[in-house]
């Protein structure tokens, strides 16, 4: 499923323009632990994270991930939105819990 | 110059998991018979008991560094040190005034006591420490090192609250002294893994049982145990 299609149903906020929009998603994955997300995320996936240090871009950049979603509306900084639009690396934000979204774009994947 | 034997990651009663026979007394008694010349107490997020420490250690010759032990909200855990229990006073204020009101639970956690001179309860601190200031590492080092203190992330081979733990890599622009390490063989295992390869590292004990004092530690050449020749001797160590 694109990107651009998973912003549509799911109304999230882009933080990063048209970056990565045309995109196809294959996977998901949630967690704040660095390490635990360069053992097991699979590439092209939309990854759900709270955690906000800058290192989530390396991560993403090592591991191929197309979009970084933000829950809970948690604000990041300036300068990270803006790396990633250098590093093209897509980063969404939504009010909803990292459980809520999950569950929901897992069944748009599945529906796919 | 003279070799000072230092173990600068120690819990007190202060830690909701240190012994409660971590009274400053019993740790420097401790340090004392185990040949140490410079400690810290490194309470979670709190620097109280380092203050008694201090003022134990003074008459038997043992210098304590005013220390703590953040937990960053990235869940990092981060051994910050000062010269003065002013700065690291301050530094607690900030930290506590960043982490969650929410409260200890003693009967599961353990007590968090604030122990004098005398092995006097002063106070219990009821805010659970066991938790994550809202504040970035990088926000934390910076403020450490603003202040002439030393900040060295814990346990950098753990599993848990370590900065590669949580941040997968640890990143080359932030201003650490060292980075603490238990099992040093592991060091070879994670260098791929610190983009600045020059940061020494160091073994402290995290000692939360009076026996592991000193079990881990690192001799440096100093004329005087400051923050400042510590740092600068933390340099020279690689």
């Amino acid at each position: 499923m694109k990107l651009s299609d998973i912003v549509k149903e799911i109304g999230c906020e882009i933080l990063t323009g048209t970056v990565n929009l045309d995109k196809e998603i294959k996977n998901g994955y949630v967690s704040d632990l660095l390490s635990d997300v360069i053992g097991n995320i699979k590439e092209n996936s939309i990854w759900i994270t709270i955690q906000r240090h800058i290192n989530i871009l390396g991560v993403a950049k090592l591991k191929d991930v197309i979009a970084i979603l933000i829950p809970r509306s948690l604000q990041i900084e300036e300068n990270i939105i803006e790396k990633a639009r250098e590093e093209k690396i897509a980063i969404l934000r939504d009010p909803r819990s990292a459980f809520e979204l999950s569950g929901i774009i897992y069944n748009l994947l599945q529906k796919g | 110059m003279s070799t000072f034997s230092c173990d600068l990651h120690i819990h007190s009663t202060l830690s909701p998991c240190g012994s409660l026979e971590m009274s400053p007394n019993n740790i420097i008694a401790k340090a004392k018979q185990v040949g140490l010349h410079v400690i810290s107490i490194t309470d979670h997020n709190m620097v109280e008991n380092s203050f008694y420490a201090h003022e134990i250690g003074k008459k038997v010759g043992i210098t304590v560094l005013f220390g703590m032990e953040a937990q960053t909200a990235e869940e990092i855990h981060l051994l910050a040190y000062f010269d003065t229990y002013e700065l690291a006073l301050a530094f607690q204020e900030k930290i506590y005034a960043l982490l969650p009101d929410v409260q200890n639970d003693a009967d599961y956690f353990g007590d968090q006591v604030v122990v004098n001179e005398e092995n006097e309860i002063i106070r219990f601190e009821n805010r659970l420490l066991l938790n994550s200031a809202q504040i970035s590492i990088t926000d934390a080092t910076a403020w450490i090192k603003n202040h002439g203190g030393i900040a060295i992330p814990s346990h950098i081979d753990s599993p848990t609250f370590s900065i590669i733990s949580q941040l997968g890599y640890i990143p080359d622009d932030l201003p650490i002294d060292a980075l603490e390490i238990r099992n040093i063989e592991k060091k070879t295992e994670l260098l791929p893994l610190i983009m600045k390869k020059d940061i020494p590292f160091v073994c402290f004990s995290d000692a939360h049982y009076l026996e592991d004092i000193g079990k881990r530690r690192i001799n440096l050449n100093l004329e005087k145990p400051t923050c400042k020749e510590i740092a600068s001797a933390l340099r020279h160590l690689q």
